[in-house]
C-alpha cells in the first residue's frame, strides 16, 4: 500500500505539471500510473477526475493572476460541456474503454501533427 | 453549420473524453488552438475553465458509482499542486509558439500509446468485497 500511495504521488505531481503547463494532459498520465498502482481501469479513470479537478482548480488560480483567464470565452463550451460529461460519465459505467482510447489516439495524432507543421 | 453548433459540438466530445479521464480537455484545446484561431495561452485558459464544471460532474457520479480511490487520490493532489504551481509558472513564461509546440511533442506521444493500446489486465490488489461497483458484463480476462 506504501507503494501505492507512492506512485499515486508520483503520478500526482506529473499530472499537476502538465496540468499547470498545458491547461490539459493530466489525466492521460495519472491514468496509467493509477493502474500500475494497482486500480482497476475504470477506478483509474475515475480517481484521475478526482485528482485532476483540484489541479485544474490550482491552475485556473495561477491563470487568473497571469491575467490568461476568460470566463466570457469559457462561457459557450460550458453547456455542451455538461451534457457531454454527464454522457461520459454513464459510458465509463457500460462501455469498453479499449476502442474510445484507440478512435481518441488516432485523432490526437492527426492534431499533433498540424500542431506540429502548421 | 454555425459556430454555436460547433461549439457545442466541440464541448460536448471534449466533456465526453474529459469525463473518461481519457483526456479530453486537449479536444476542446485543439478545436479552440487548431480552427478557432485562440492564442494557445488563451486557449489553455479556456480549457482549464471548462475542466471546473465538466470534471465537477463527472466527479460526483463516478463518487456515486463507487469507482473513485480517495487514497491514491490524496497523495496524488497534494503533490499535483506543487506541481500545477510549477507548471503554470513555466508556461506564463515560455509564449505561445513554444507552448504549441511543448503540447503537439505531447500530443504526439500519447497519440502513439493510445493507438497501440492493448487490453490491460486488471488488478484485483486493492479491489475490496464491499466495493459498490458493479459490472454488467463477465470481464473477458
Amino acid at each position: 500500500m506504501q507503494k501505492n500511495i507512492r506512485s499515486a504521488g508520483v503520478a500526482g505531481l506529473a499530472s499537476g505539471l502538465l496540468n499547470g503547463l498545458f491547461g490539459s494532459g493530466g489525466g492521460m498520465v495519472a491514468v496509467p500510473m493509477l493502474h500500475r498502482a494497482g486500480l482497476s481501469t475504470k477506478e483509474s479513470h475515475a480517481t484521475s477526475i478526482a485528482i485532476t479537478l483540484p489541479l485544474t482548480l490550482a491552475s485556473c488560480f495561477f491563470y487568473y493572476r497571469q491575467g490568461q483567464l476568460s470566463l466570457q470565452s469559457a462561457l459557450p463550451y460550458l453547456p455542451g460541456g455538461v451534457l457531454g460529461a454527464l454522457a461520459g460519465a454513464w459510458l465509463l459505467k457500460k462501455a469498453n474503454p479499449l476502442w474510445v482510447r484507440r478512435v481518441f489516439g488516432l485523432l490526437i495524432l492527426v492534431a499533433a501533427v498540424r500542431l506540429l507543421w502548421p | 453549420m454555425s459556430t454555436l453548433a460547433i461549439q457545442w459540438i466541440a464541448a460536448f466530445f471534449a466533456a465526453l473524453l474529459g469525463a473518461m479521464g481519457m483526456g479530453g480537455g486537449g479536444v476542446l484545446l485543439l478545436y479552440l488552438t487548431l480552427l478557432a484561431g485562440v492564442p494557445q495561452m488563451s486557449a489553455q485558459g479556456i480549457n482549464l475553465l471548462f475542466f471546473l464544471p465538466v470534471g465537477g460532474v463527472a466527479l460526483l457520479l463516478h463518487w456515486k458509482n463507487g469507482l473513485v480511490r480517495w487514497r491514491c487520490a490524496l497523495p496524488a493532489i497534494l503533490l499535483g499542486l506543487v506541481g500545477a504551481t510549477g507548471g503554470s509558472w513555466l508556461a506564463g513564461r515560455l509564449g505561445d509558439t513554444l507552448l504549441r509546440r511543448g503540447f503537439g511533442v505531447f500530443l504526439l506521444l500519447i497519440g502513439l500509446r493510445e493507438l497501440l493500446a492493448k487490453k490491460q489486465p486488471e488488478k484485483d490488489a486493492l479491489s475490496r468485497p464491499n466495493s459498490r461497483h458493479k459490472t454488467r458484463r463477465p470481464r473477458a480476462n
